[in-house]
Protein backbone atom coordinates (compact mmCIF):
# COMPACT_ATOMS: atom_id res chain seq x y z
CA UNK A 1 0.00 0.00 0.00
CA UNK A 2 1.58 3.33 -0.85
CA UNK A 3 2.36 5.44 2.44
CA UNK A 4 2.23 9.17 1.60
CA UNK A 5 -0.51 10.72 2.99
CA UNK A 6 -2.37 11.31 6.40
CA UNK A 7 -5.88 10.10 5.94
CA UNK A 8 -7.71 9.86 9.54
CA UNK A 9 -10.77 7.91 8.06
CA UNK A 10 -8.16 4.98 7.54
CA UNK A 11 -7.67 4.48 10.86
CA UNK A 12 -10.39 2.54 11.21
CA UNK A 13 -9.30 -0.55 9.57
CA UNK A 14 -7.23 -0.82 13.41
CA UNK A 15 -9.45 -0.62 15.99
CA UNK A 16 -6.99 -0.72 18.73
CA UNK A 17 -3.87 1.51 18.57
CA UNK A 18 -3.70 3.01 15.24
CA UNK A 19 -0.02 3.41 14.64
CA UNK A 20 -0.04 3.38 10.93
CA UNK A 21 -1.06 6.82 9.86
CA UNK A 22 -0.13 6.64 6.34
CA UNK A 23 -2.67 5.46 3.53
CA UNK A 24 -2.46 1.98 3.83
CA UNK A 25 -2.87 1.26 7.34
CA UNK A 26 -1.22 -1.51 8.72
CA UNK A 27 -3.62 -4.59 10.16
CA UNK A 28 -3.34 -5.49 13.37
CA UNK A 29 -4.45 -7.21 16.42
CA UNK A 30 -8.10 -7.91 15.83
CA UNK A 31 -8.06 -7.04 11.79
CA UNK A 32 -10.07 -9.82 10.40
CA UNK A 33 -8.30 -9.17 6.61
CA UNK A 34 -4.91 -11.16 8.28
CA UNK A 35 -7.19 -14.37 8.02
CA UNK A 36 -8.03 -13.28 4.25
CA UNK A 37 -5.13 -12.62 2.76
CA UNK A 38 -1.78 -14.25 2.98
CA UNK A 39 1.88 -13.78 1.55
CA UNK A 40 3.73 -15.05 -0.98
CA UNK A 41 6.73 -16.10 -1.19
CA UNK A 42 8.53 -17.49 -4.53
CA UNK A 43 12.23 -18.44 -4.74
CA UNK A 44 14.00 -15.30 -5.28
CA UNK A 45 12.22 -13.77 -1.64
CA UNK A 46 9.96 -11.62 -4.20
CA UNK A 47 6.91 -11.75 -2.97
CA UNK A 48 3.04 -10.90 -4.13
CA UNK A 49 -0.51 -11.37 -2.24
CA UNK A 50 -3.14 -14.11 -2.46
CA UNK A 51 -6.75 -14.04 -1.15
CA UNK A 52 -8.19 -16.79 0.63
CA UNK A 53 -11.45 -18.65 -1.32
CA UNK A 54 -11.15 -21.91 1.25
CA UNK A 55 -8.46 -22.86 3.66
CA UNK A 56 -7.01 -24.60 1.23
CA UNK A 57 -7.51 -22.57 -2.03
CA UNK A 58 -5.67 -19.33 -2.67
CA UNK A 59 -6.44 -16.57 -5.44
CA UNK A 60 -3.62 -14.97 -6.76
CA UNK A 61 -2.18 -13.11 -10.10
CA UNK A 62 -1.15 -15.43 -12.77
CA UNK A 63 2.50 -14.50 -12.65
CA UNK A 64 2.51 -14.65 -9.29
CA UNK A 65 0.70 -18.57 -9.28
CA UNK A 66 3.61 -19.78 -11.68
CA UNK A 67 6.27 -18.48 -9.74
CA UNK A 68 4.57 -19.06 -6.37
CA UNK A 69 6.42 -21.66 -3.93
CA UNK A 70 5.00 -20.63 -0.20
CA UNK A 71 2.32 -18.98 1.14
CA UNK A 72 2.26 -17.33 4.82
CA UNK A 73 -0.63 -16.34 7.28
CA UNK A 74 0.14 -13.35 9.61
CA UNK A 75 -2.54 -13.79 11.97
CA UNK A 76 -3.42 -11.56 14.51
CA UNK A 77 -0.81 -11.23 17.83
CA UNK A 78 1.73 -12.74 15.34
CA UNK A 79 3.12 -16.46 15.16
CA UNK A 80 3.53 -16.73 11.14
CA UNK A 81 2.18 -20.19 9.47
CA UNK A 82 4.09 -21.04 6.47
CA UNK A 83 2.82 -23.21 4.47
CA UNK A 84 4.30 -24.99 0.98
CA UNK A 85 2.24 -25.09 -2.22
CA UNK A 86 0.99 -28.46 -3.68
CA UNK A 87 -0.49 -27.51 -7.21
CA UNK A 88 -1.01 -24.23 -9.08
CA UNK A 89 -3.26 -23.71 -11.53
CA UNK A 90 -3.44 -20.90 -14.37
CA UNK A 91 -7.00 -19.69 -16.35
CA UNK A 92 -6.05 -21.42 -19.24
CA UNK A 93 -6.81 -17.59 -21.62
CA UNK A 94 -4.05 -15.73 -19.52
CA UNK A 95 -1.73 -14.59 -22.16
CA UNK A 96 1.93 -13.89 -21.40
CA UNK A 97 2.39 -12.36 -24.76
CA UNK A 98 -0.24 -9.57 -23.84
CA UNK A 99 0.34 -7.81 -20.76
CA UNK A 100 -1.81 -5.16 -21.36
CA UNK A 101 -4.44 -7.21 -22.02
CA UNK A 102 -5.06 -9.45 -19.35
CA UNK A 103 -8.68 -8.41 -18.51
CA UNK A 104 -10.02 -11.36 -16.05
CA UNK A 105 -7.88 -13.53 -17.54
CA UNK A 106 -5.01 -12.98 -15.16
CA UNK A 107 -5.80 -15.34 -12.85
CA UNK A 108 -4.43 -18.74 -10.57
CA UNK A 109 -4.93 -20.50 -7.99
CA UNK A 110 -2.58 -22.30 -5.09
CA UNK A 111 -3.60 -25.21 -3.62
CA UNK A 112 -1.87 -25.30 -0.09
CA UNK A 113 -0.25 -28.88 1.35
CA UNK A 114 -2.36 -28.28 4.37
CA UNK A 115 -5.42 -25.90 5.31
CA UNK A 116 -4.55 -22.01 6.51
CA UNK A 117 -5.60 -22.07 10.31
CA UNK A 118 -8.81 -20.22 11.58
CA UNK A 119 -9.65 -19.76 7.88
CA UNK A 120 -13.18 -20.23 6.70
CA UNK A 121 -14.96 -19.62 3.41
CA UNK A 122 -15.98 -21.31 0.13
CA UNK A 123 -17.38 -19.67 -3.10
CA UNK A 124 -19.62 -17.74 -0.51
CA UNK A 125 -16.87 -15.19 0.31
CA UNK A 126 -17.54 -14.04 -3.08
CA UNK A 127 -20.53 -11.51 -3.60
CA UNK A 128 -22.76 -11.20 -6.26
CA UNK A 129 -24.36 -7.91 -5.51
CA UNK A 130 -24.44 -5.10 -7.80
CA UNK A 131 -21.40 -2.83 -7.29
CA UNK A 132 -21.64 0.99 -8.39
CA UNK A 133 -19.43 3.97 -8.78
CA UNK A 134 -18.15 5.56 -5.72
CA UNK A 135 -19.18 2.98 -3.45
CA UNK A 136 -16.40 2.25 -0.63
CA UNK A 137 -14.15 -1.11 -0.68
CA UNK A 138 -11.32 -2.19 1.18
CA UNK A 139 -8.11 -3.59 -0.73
CA UNK A 140 -5.14 -5.31 1.18
CA UNK A 141 -1.88 -6.44 0.67
CA UNK A 142 1.63 -7.43 1.74
CA UNK A 143 3.08 -4.91 -0.59
CA UNK A 144 5.13 -1.87 -0.41
CA UNK A 145 4.34 1.61 0.53
CA UNK A 146 6.60 2.99 -1.70
CA UNK A 147 7.86 1.54 -4.74
CA UNK A 148 11.24 1.70 -3.53
CA UNK A 149 10.79 1.17 -0.60
CA UNK A 150 11.34 -2.69 0.26
CA UNK A 151 11.56 -2.22 3.79
CA UNK A 152 8.02 -1.85 4.00
CA UNK A 153 7.11 -4.88 2.50
CA UNK A 154 6.27 -8.07 3.98
CA UNK A 155 3.41 -6.92 6.65
CA UNK A 156 -0.63 -6.82 5.84
CA UNK A 157 -1.93 -3.22 4.92
CA UNK A 158 -5.46 -2.04 4.33
CA UNK A 159 -6.92 1.27 2.75
CA UNK A 160 -10.72 1.96 2.19
CA UNK A 161 -10.41 3.61 -1.33
CA UNK A 162 -13.37 4.15 -3.45
CA UNK A 163 -14.96 2.02 -6.75
CA UNK A 164 -14.45 4.59 -9.96
CA UNK A 165 -17.64 4.58 -11.86
CA UNK A 166 -19.16 4.01 -14.41
CA UNK A 167 -18.92 0.07 -13.94
CA UNK A 168 -19.23 -2.54 -16.78
CA UNK A 169 -20.33 -5.45 -14.44
CA UNK A 170 -19.58 -8.26 -16.56
CA UNK A 171 -16.67 -6.67 -18.92
CA UNK A 172 -13.26 -8.51 -19.27
CA UNK A 173 -12.24 -5.20 -18.64
CA UNK A 174 -10.30 -4.57 -15.50
CA UNK A 175 -11.94 -2.18 -12.64
CA UNK A 176 -10.23 1.29 -11.69
CA UNK A 177 -10.31 1.88 -7.82
CA UNK A 178 -9.10 5.13 -6.66
CA UNK A 179 -10.22 8.56 -5.25
CA UNK A 180 -13.98 8.35 -6.64
CA UNK A 181 -12.45 10.91 -9.07
CA UNK A 182 -12.26 10.25 -12.92
CA UNK A 183 -8.45 11.38 -12.62
CA UNK A 184 -6.00 11.19 -9.15
CA UNK A 185 -3.60 14.49 -9.38
CA UNK A 186 -2.58 13.65 -5.89
CA UNK A 187 -1.48 10.68 -4.25
CA UNK A 188 -4.08 8.17 -2.81
CA UNK A 189 -4.14 4.92 -1.62
CA UNK A 190 -3.38 2.15 -3.72
CA UNK A 191 -2.22 -0.83 -4.94
CA UNK A 192 1.64 -0.87 -5.05
CA UNK A 193 4.79 -3.73 -5.74
CA UNK A 194 3.42 -6.71 -4.24
CA UNK A 195 0.03 -6.37 -3.51
CA UNK A 196 -1.44 -7.55 -6.69
CA UNK A 197 -3.20 -10.93 -5.77
CA UNK A 198 -4.54 -8.81 -2.74
CA UNK A 199 -8.26 -8.85 -1.98
CA UNK A 200 -11.14 -6.18 -2.60
CA UNK A 201 -13.56 -6.07 -0.30
CA UNK A 202 -17.03 -4.66 0.37
CA UNK A 203 -18.62 -4.39 3.96
CA UNK A 204 -16.47 -4.92 7.45
CA UNK A 205 -16.21 -7.52 9.80
CA UNK A 206 -17.87 -10.49 9.54
CA UNK A 207 -19.88 -9.20 6.74
CA UNK A 208 -17.00 -8.58 5.25
CA UNK A 209 -17.34 -10.13 1.30
CA UNK A 210 -14.96 -10.37 -1.47
CA UNK A 211 -15.70 -8.48 -5.01
CA UNK A 212 -12.61 -8.33 -6.74
CA UNK A 213 -8.52 -9.45 -6.58
CA UNK A 214 -5.92 -6.35 -7.08
CA UNK A 215 -4.36 -6.80 -11.11
CA UNK A 216 -2.27 -3.83 -11.26
CA UNK A 217 -1.23 -0.18 -10.37
CA UNK A 218 -1.06 3.47 -11.54
CA UNK A 219 1.02 6.49 -10.38
CA UNK A 220 -1.19 9.92 -10.19
CA UNK A 221 -1.04 12.05 -13.03
CA UNK A 222 2.17 13.81 -13.97
CA UNK A 223 4.53 11.39 -11.42
CA UNK A 224 7.09 8.87 -13.11
CA UNK A 225 5.24 5.67 -14.04
CA UNK A 226 5.57 3.15 -11.40
CA UNK A 227 5.82 5.17 -7.94
CA UNK A 228 2.26 3.68 -7.10
CA UNK A 229 -0.72 6.29 -5.46
CA UNK A 230 -2.73 6.44 -8.52
CA UNK A 231 -5.65 4.05 -9.12
CA UNK A 232 -5.75 1.11 -8.36
CA UNK A 233 -7.19 -2.08 -10.97
CA UNK A 234 -8.92 -5.32 -9.78
CA UNK A 235 -10.57 -8.03 -11.60
CA UNK A 236 -14.27 -8.67 -10.82
CA UNK A 237 -14.52 -12.22 -9.11
CA UNK A 238 -18.61 -12.45 -9.53
CA UNK A 239 -18.29 -12.94 -13.33
CA UNK A 240 -15.48 -15.97 -12.67
CA UNK A 241 -17.46 -17.51 -10.47
CA UNK A 242 -18.28 -20.72 -12.46
CA UNK A 243 -14.56 -21.01 -13.35
CA UNK A 244 -13.54 -20.78 -9.80
CA UNK A 245 -15.71 -22.98 -8.61
CA UNK A 246 -14.83 -26.04 -11.01
CA UNK A 247 -10.86 -25.54 -10.10
CA UNK A 248 -11.43 -24.92 -6.42
CA UNK A 249 -13.13 -28.56 -6.57
CA UNK A 250 -10.54 -30.25 -8.60
CA UNK A 251 -7.65 -28.78 -6.75
CA UNK A 252 -9.54 -29.83 -3.69
CA UNK A 253 -10.03 -33.26 -4.66
CA UNK A 254 -6.39 -33.60 -5.81
CA UNK A 255 -3.92 -36.06 -4.57
CA UNK A 256 -0.02 -35.68 -5.04
CA UNK A 257 1.32 -39.28 -7.16
CA UNK A 258 2.75 -41.73 -4.75
CA UNK B 1 17.02 -21.07 -12.00
CA UNK B 2 17.62 -23.92 -9.08
CA UNK B 3 14.38 -24.98 -8.50
CA UNK B 4 14.51 -28.17 -6.05
CA UNK B 5 17.08 -31.14 -4.44
CA UNK B 6 16.05 -34.43 -5.90
CA UNK B 7 19.17 -36.47 -3.67
CA UNK B 8 22.38 -35.29 -2.42
CA UNK B 9 24.31 -36.24 -5.42
CA UNK B 10 22.61 -35.36 -8.11
CA UNK B 11 21.05 -32.02 -8.79
CA UNK B 12 17.82 -31.25 -11.05
CA UNK B 13 17.33 -27.40 -12.62
CA UNK B 14 15.25 -26.26 -15.09
CA UNK B 15 16.67 -24.91 -17.97
CA UNK B 16 15.12 -21.52 -18.44
CA UNK B 17 18.18 -18.88 -19.48
CA UNK B 18 18.04 -16.02 -16.92
CA UNK B 19 21.03 -13.31 -17.14
CA UNK B 20 23.26 -15.29 -14.93
CA UNK B 21 25.72 -16.89 -15.78
CA UNK B 22 24.34 -20.05 -17.42
CA UNK B 23 26.82 -22.67 -19.78
CA UNK B 24 25.59 -24.08 -23.24
CA UNK B 25 24.71 -27.29 -24.38
CA UNK B 26 27.31 -29.49 -22.72
CA UNK B 27 29.60 -31.39 -25.47
CA UNK B 28 27.74 -29.99 -28.32
CA UNK B 29 28.79 -28.70 -31.25
CA UNK B 30 28.18 -25.07 -32.73
CA UNK B 31 25.60 -25.55 -35.84
CA UNK B 32 27.05 -24.45 -39.15
CA UNK B 33 25.36 -26.04 -41.91
CA UNK B 34 23.29 -23.22 -43.82
CA UNK B 35 20.93 -26.53 -44.34
CA UNK B 36 20.84 -28.05 -41.23
CA UNK B 37 19.18 -27.34 -37.35
CA UNK B 38 18.96 -23.21 -37.59
CA UNK B 39 15.88 -24.43 -40.35
CA UNK B 40 14.32 -25.77 -37.34
CA UNK B 41 15.39 -24.19 -34.02
CA UNK B 42 14.27 -20.97 -32.94
CA UNK B 43 14.86 -18.58 -29.91
CA UNK B 44 12.25 -17.29 -27.76
CA UNK B 45 12.77 -14.14 -25.76
CA UNK B 46 11.70 -11.29 -23.32
CA UNK B 47 14.53 -8.90 -21.94
CA UNK B 48 17.37 -11.25 -20.91
CA UNK B 49 15.68 -14.38 -20.41
CA UNK B 50 15.32 -16.87 -23.47
CA UNK B 51 14.64 -20.17 -23.95
CA UNK B 52 14.41 -22.37 -27.21
CA UNK B 53 11.91 -23.52 -29.15
CA UNK B 54 10.85 -25.77 -32.62
CA UNK B 55 7.93 -24.56 -35.44
CA UNK B 56 4.94 -26.81 -35.66
CA UNK B 57 3.86 -24.42 -38.77
CA UNK B 58 5.04 -21.24 -40.04
CA UNK B 59 3.36 -19.14 -37.27
CA UNK B 60 3.38 -22.02 -34.35
CA UNK B 61 6.18 -22.68 -31.91
CA UNK B 62 6.54 -25.55 -29.19
CA UNK B 63 8.13 -25.17 -26.05
CA UNK B 64 8.20 -25.23 -22.43
CA UNK B 65 6.02 -24.27 -20.16
CA UNK B 66 8.14 -22.79 -17.45
CA UNK B 67 9.62 -20.20 -19.83
CA UNK B 68 6.62 -18.07 -19.60
CA UNK B 69 6.34 -16.68 -15.42
CA UNK B 70 6.74 -13.39 -16.58
CA UNK B 71 4.50 -11.31 -18.98
CA UNK B 72 6.03 -8.98 -21.70
CA UNK B 73 6.36 -8.41 -25.25
CA UNK B 74 7.88 -11.62 -26.15
CA UNK B 75 10.12 -12.21 -29.51
CA UNK B 76 10.75 -15.52 -31.71
CA UNK B 77 14.29 -14.78 -33.45
CA UNK B 78 14.87 -17.29 -36.66
CA UNK B 79 18.19 -17.89 -37.99
CA UNK B 80 19.29 -16.83 -41.46
CA UNK B 81 21.55 -18.69 -43.90
CA UNK B 82 24.47 -16.27 -42.47
CA UNK B 83 23.35 -17.15 -38.79
CA UNK B 84 21.67 -13.57 -37.89
CA UNK B 85 18.14 -13.72 -35.80
CA UNK B 86 15.49 -12.44 -38.32
CA UNK B 87 12.71 -11.20 -35.21
CA UNK B 88 8.93 -11.95 -35.51
CA UNK B 89 6.21 -10.91 -32.52
CA UNK B 90 4.56 -12.98 -30.16
CA UNK B 91 0.72 -12.97 -30.55
CA UNK B 92 -0.16 -15.45 -28.10
CA UNK B 93 0.72 -17.99 -25.89
CA UNK B 94 -0.71 -20.92 -24.37
CA UNK B 95 0.40 -23.12 -21.52
CA UNK B 96 -0.73 -26.65 -21.41
CA UNK B 97 -3.44 -26.85 -18.60
CA UNK B 98 -1.68 -29.55 -16.66
CA UNK B 99 1.38 -27.60 -16.41
CA UNK B 100 2.55 -27.14 -12.79
CA UNK B 101 5.07 -25.05 -11.91
CA UNK B 102 5.50 -27.14 -8.16
CA UNK B 103 5.67 -30.48 -9.45
CA UNK B 104 8.83 -32.98 -7.98
CA UNK B 105 10.97 -33.74 -10.81
CA UNK B 106 11.06 -36.81 -11.90
CA UNK B 107 8.26 -37.98 -9.66
CA UNK B 108 5.29 -35.61 -11.10
CA UNK B 109 4.00 -35.24 -14.11
CA UNK B 110 5.09 -31.38 -14.92
CA UNK B 111 3.53 -30.73 -18.22
CA UNK B 112 6.25 -28.59 -19.02
CA UNK B 113 4.38 -27.58 -22.12
CA UNK B 114 3.85 -24.38 -24.12
CA UNK B 115 2.24 -23.33 -27.60
CA UNK B 116 3.50 -19.56 -29.21
CA UNK B 117 1.35 -18.18 -32.51
CA UNK B 118 3.39 -15.30 -34.01
CA UNK B 119 1.68 -12.61 -35.16
CA UNK B 120 3.63 -13.21 -38.93
CA UNK B 121 4.96 -16.18 -40.47
CA UNK B 122 8.47 -17.18 -40.35
CA UNK B 123 10.75 -16.35 -42.96
CA UNK B 124 9.79 -19.35 -45.81
CA UNK B 125 13.01 -21.18 -45.33
CA UNK B 126 12.73 -22.14 -41.56
CA UNK B 127 11.56 -26.13 -41.95
CA UNK B 128 9.32 -27.03 -39.76
CA UNK B 129 9.36 -30.10 -37.36
CA UNK B 130 6.62 -33.40 -37.75
CA UNK B 131 4.71 -34.08 -35.08
CA UNK B 132 4.50 -37.93 -35.91
CA UNK B 133 3.33 -39.65 -32.21
CA UNK B 134 5.88 -42.33 -32.75
CA UNK B 135 7.33 -42.98 -29.16
CA UNK B 136 10.56 -42.82 -28.51
CA UNK B 137 12.07 -46.21 -28.12
CA UNK B 138 15.33 -46.63 -25.22
CA UNK B 139 18.74 -46.82 -26.61
CA UNK B 140 17.10 -44.92 -29.86
CA UNK B 141 19.85 -41.70 -30.69
CA UNK B 142 18.07 -38.30 -31.20
CA UNK B 143 19.36 -35.53 -32.56
CA UNK B 144 19.12 -32.00 -29.73
CA UNK B 145 19.87 -28.50 -30.13
CA UNK B 146 19.21 -25.51 -28.35
CA UNK B 147 20.34 -21.45 -27.50
CA UNK B 148 21.51 -22.78 -24.13
CA UNK B 149 24.49 -20.00 -23.84
CA UNK B 150 25.03 -17.49 -21.17
CA UNK B 151 24.08 -14.11 -23.64
CA UNK B 152 22.79 -16.15 -26.33
CA UNK B 153 24.28 -14.28 -28.93
CA UNK B 154 27.79 -13.75 -30.07
CA UNK B 155 29.55 -10.30 -29.89
CA UNK B 156 28.49 -10.03 -33.38
CA UNK B 157 25.28 -10.41 -32.49
CA UNK B 158 24.74 -13.75 -34.14
CA UNK B 159 22.90 -16.14 -32.30
CA UNK B 160 25.17 -19.78 -31.35
CA UNK B 161 22.54 -22.87 -31.74
CA UNK B 162 24.17 -26.21 -30.53
CA UNK B 163 23.69 -29.62 -31.16
CA UNK B 164 24.52 -33.38 -29.95
CA UNK B 165 23.18 -36.87 -30.59
CA UNK B 166 21.77 -38.55 -26.90
CA UNK B 167 20.39 -41.54 -26.21
CA UNK B 168 16.92 -42.57 -24.64
CA UNK B 169 17.19 -44.30 -21.51
CA UNK B 170 13.88 -44.41 -20.60
CA UNK B 171 10.31 -42.95 -21.35
CA UNK B 172 8.11 -42.52 -18.37
CA UNK B 173 4.79 -43.22 -18.98
CA UNK B 174 3.62 -41.98 -15.66
CA UNK B 175 4.56 -38.44 -16.10
CA UNK B 176 4.99 -38.49 -19.80
CA UNK B 177 9.08 -37.62 -19.57
CA UNK B 178 11.75 -39.37 -22.07
CA UNK B 179 15.14 -39.47 -20.25
CA UNK B 180 18.10 -38.81 -22.53
CA UNK B 181 21.84 -39.63 -21.65
CA UNK B 182 25.46 -39.34 -23.60
CA UNK B 183 25.15 -43.32 -23.79
CA UNK B 184 21.80 -44.07 -23.22
CA UNK B 185 22.75 -46.25 -19.80
CA UNK B 186 22.90 -44.14 -16.19
CA UNK B 187 25.77 -42.32 -16.07
CA UNK B 188 27.63 -42.21 -12.99
CA UNK B 189 29.39 -39.28 -14.35
CA UNK B 190 28.14 -35.97 -16.10
CA UNK B 191 28.80 -36.26 -19.63
CA UNK B 192 27.07 -34.51 -22.83
CA UNK B 193 23.60 -32.68 -22.30
CA UNK B 194 21.14 -29.96 -22.43
CA UNK B 195 21.66 -27.09 -20.05
CA UNK B 196 20.07 -23.80 -19.24
CA UNK B 197 18.73 -21.85 -22.28
CA UNK B 198 17.88 -25.37 -23.73
CA UNK B 199 14.54 -25.37 -22.14
CA UNK B 200 11.78 -25.66 -25.12
CA UNK B 201 14.33 -26.69 -27.57
CA UNK B 202 13.64 -29.86 -29.57
CA UNK B 203 14.68 -33.75 -29.51
CA UNK B 204 14.53 -34.80 -33.15
CA UNK B 205 14.54 -38.32 -35.02
CA UNK B 206 16.11 -37.45 -38.06
CA UNK B 207 15.27 -38.71 -41.48
CA UNK B 208 14.81 -39.06 -45.00
CA UNK B 209 11.30 -36.69 -44.47
CA UNK B 210 13.10 -34.39 -42.26
CA UNK B 211 12.96 -33.89 -38.51
CA UNK B 212 10.71 -35.13 -36.93
CA UNK B 213 9.73 -34.02 -33.11
CA UNK B 214 10.13 -36.56 -30.42
CA UNK B 215 10.82 -34.34 -27.26
CA UNK B 216 10.79 -30.76 -25.89
CA UNK B 217 13.75 -29.62 -23.32
CA UNK B 218 12.30 -29.08 -19.38
CA UNK B 219 14.71 -29.78 -17.39
CA UNK B 220 18.58 -31.81 -16.49
CA UNK B 221 20.43 -33.56 -13.93
CA UNK B 222 23.96 -32.78 -12.88
CA UNK B 223 25.84 -33.56 -10.30
CA UNK B 224 26.80 -30.56 -7.78
CA UNK B 225 25.31 -26.97 -7.50
CA UNK B 226 28.32 -25.55 -9.74
CA UNK B 227 27.51 -28.14 -12.36
CA UNK B 228 23.94 -28.83 -13.22
CA UNK B 229 23.96 -30.47 -16.28
CA UNK B 230 25.29 -33.75 -17.95
CA UNK B 231 23.72 -36.81 -15.81
CA UNK B 232 20.48 -36.43 -17.24
CA UNK B 233 18.28 -34.42 -20.05
CA UNK B 234 14.38 -35.00 -19.58
CA UNK B 235 11.95 -34.05 -22.25
CA UNK B 236 8.57 -33.61 -22.28
CA UNK B 237 7.21 -36.44 -24.65
CA UNK B 238 5.59 -35.22 -27.28
CA UNK B 239 3.85 -37.90 -28.61
CA UNK B 240 1.36 -38.37 -25.61
CA UNK B 241 0.88 -34.43 -26.08
CA UNK B 242 -0.60 -34.48 -29.64
CA UNK B 243 -4.46 -34.37 -28.98
CA UNK B 244 -3.89 -31.20 -26.94
CA UNK B 245 -1.52 -29.72 -29.49
CA UNK B 246 -4.03 -30.44 -32.61
CA UNK B 247 -6.95 -29.05 -30.19
CA UNK B 248 -5.04 -25.61 -29.49
CA UNK B 249 -4.41 -25.18 -33.27
CA UNK B 250 -7.46 -25.51 -34.18
CA UNK B 251 -8.55 -22.84 -31.61
CA UNK B 252 -6.61 -20.85 -32.98
CA UNK B 253 -7.69 -21.05 -36.43
CA UNK B 254 -4.39 -23.13 -37.89
CA UNK B 255 -3.61 -26.60 -37.93
CA UNK B 256 -0.30 -29.41 -38.31
CA UNK B 257 1.38 -28.97 -42.48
Amino acid sequence: MVARFVVASLLLVAPVPAHAVFAGAEVIATGDLARRVVMIESEKRLHCTATVLTPRVVLTTAPCALTARRATLIPPGGGAERIEIARVVVNPEWNPARPGGWGTTNIGLLLLTKPLPGTTGGLDAISDAPLRGGQAVWIAGFGRTFRDNTATAGKLRAAEVKLVGPLLPQSKETQAIGSGEASVDQPIASACLGDLGGGVFEGEGAERRLIGMLVGYQSPKGAPPDTCGGRSNMIRLSPLRGWLGTQVQLLESWERPK
Amino acid sequence: MIRRIIAASTLAFSLLAVPAAAPALVGGVESSDPQGLRRSVIMVRLGGSFCSAAPISPTVLITAAHCFASPGAWMASSLSAAFLPRQVKVRSVVLHPDYSPVARFGRDPMADLALVLLDAPLPGDVRTVRIDGREAAPGEELTVAGFGRNEGASAEGALVLRELKLKVLERSTAIHEIVLTETGQKMAKPGKGTCRGDSGGPALRMGARGPEIVGVSSWSRGPSSENICGVQSVFVDVATKKPWIERQLSAWGERLP
